[in-house]
C-alpha cells in the first residue's frame, strides 16, 4: 500500500520527539550525530529506500529504520577514523554538556546506562523510556524475544545496582 | 509491574520530560538533500570503472620506458681463451676410419668357411 508524501511526512512530524530521543539513544547521546541520523533516516522513509510494509506499527518499524542508519553512521565514522588515526575513545558516557542540562536524577540515570551494554541501554530505552513492550523491542533492534528478554533482565538488574550504589554515596 | 519497576519507570519519565525541550524542530529533508548521496554513488562508479579498465583480460601489458633487445646484445667473456686448448678438435669430432670404397670386400667362399674336424 502506497503512502503519500504528505501522509509520511505527518507520520514523521507525529513521532519526531520519539525518534530524536531513540536517535539519541543508538549515537551514544552526541547530539549532532544523532541529528544527522534523523535526516539521514527521513530521507530514506520519503524517497522509497525504505519502505513501510504496515508489519508492525509505523513507529516501531522508524525505530528500526533509525537504528540501522545509525550502525551505518558508525561504521562510516570508524572508516574515518581510521584513515585519519585519530583516537577516539568509545566511551559512551554523555558529555558534560549533556549532565548540565539534566536534573542531578536523570544525570544518574544517564550515567548508569552508559555503563550497561548497547544492547541492554537500547532495550531499557525501548521499554521504560518509549513505552514498547519487548516484542516490540525485539522488532526493532531485530532480535528473538527471548534474547530480548534476557538483555532487558539483565539490564535491569545491572541498573538497578548501579543507581543503588549511586544512591548510597 | 514491581516496586523496582515502577522507580525506573518514573525516573525515564522524568529523563524524557527533560529531553522534550531540547528536542530540535521537525524539518523535513529538502529535496537538494535528497542528492546528498549522489557524490558517493559517482566515487563508487568511477572506482568500478577504472578497476574494469585495468582488470581487463586482453590489456596489453605496459611498455617498459627503456626495452632492451637481447637477440641484438653480443657478450665474450674474458676468459674465453682458457677453454681453448690443444686438440680439441678430436674431442669434438667423430674419428673418420675411411671410406667404405678402400674397403675389399672378404671373399670368405675361397677359405674354407669352417674349419674341418681333424677326428675321422
Amino acid at each position: 500500500m502506497e503512502i503519500a508524501r504528505a501522509d509520511v511526512e505527518a507520520k514523521l512530524e507525529q513521532h519526531h520527539a520519539d525518534s530524536f530521543a531513540w536517535a539519541m539513544a543508538c549515537c551514544g547521546r552526541e547530539r549532532s550525530e544523532a541529528e544527522d541520523v534523523l535526516q539521514t533516516s527521513y530521507l530514506k522513509v520519503l524517497d522509497g529506500r525504505a519502505a513501510f510494509a504496515s508489519r508492525s506499527s509505523f513507529k516501531t518499524w522508524l525505530f528500526g529504520v533509525i537504528r540501522r542508519t545509525a550502525a551505518e553512521h558508525r561504521r562510516w565514522r570508524a572508516v574515518g577514523r581510521f584513515r585519519s588515526r585519530t583516537i577516539d575513545p568509545a566511551d559512551p558516557a554523555p558529555d558534560p554538556a549533556t549532565l548540565v542540562t539534566h536534573s542531578e536524577s536523570s544525570a544518574r540515570l544517564l550515567a548508569a546506562l552508559a555503563r550497561v551494554t548497547e544492547r541492554q541501554r537500547q532495550l531499557l530505552h525501548l521499554v521504560f523510556y518509549q513505552d514498547l513492550t519487548i516484542v516490540e523491542a525485539a522488532g526493532v533492534l531485530g532480535i528473538s524475544v527471548g534474547t530480548a528478554r534476557t538483555h532487558y533482565e539483565r539490564g535491569k538488574q545491572r541498573l538497578r545496582e548501579m543507581l543503588t550504589v549511586e544512591n548510597d554515596r | 509491574m514491581s516496586d523496582d519497576d515502577r522507580e525506573l519507570r518514573d525516573r525515564f519519565a522524568h529523563l524524557r520530560a527533560e529531553d522534550r525541550a531540547g528536542v530540535p524542530a521537525f524539518r523535513a529533508p529538502s529535496a537538494a538533500a535528497r542528492w546528498s548521496w549522489s557524490p558517493r554513488l559517482v566515487v563508487a562508479a568511477a572506482i568500478v570503472l577504472i578497476a574494469l579498465v585495468l582488470a581487463r583480460p586482453d590489456a596489453t601489458p605496459p611498455r617498459l620506458a627503456h626495452e632492451v633487445d637481447l637477440g641484438a646484445a653480443a657478450w665474450r667473456s674474458p676468459t674465453d681463451f682458457l677453454l681453448v686448448t690443444p686438440g680439441r678438435e678430436l674431442l669434438r669430432s667423430v674419428p673418420a676410419l675411411g671410406s667404405p670404397e678402400t674397403l675389399a670386400p672378404i671373399d670368405l667362399r675361397g677359405r674354407s668357411s669352417a674349419p674341418e674336424s681333424t677326428q675321422s
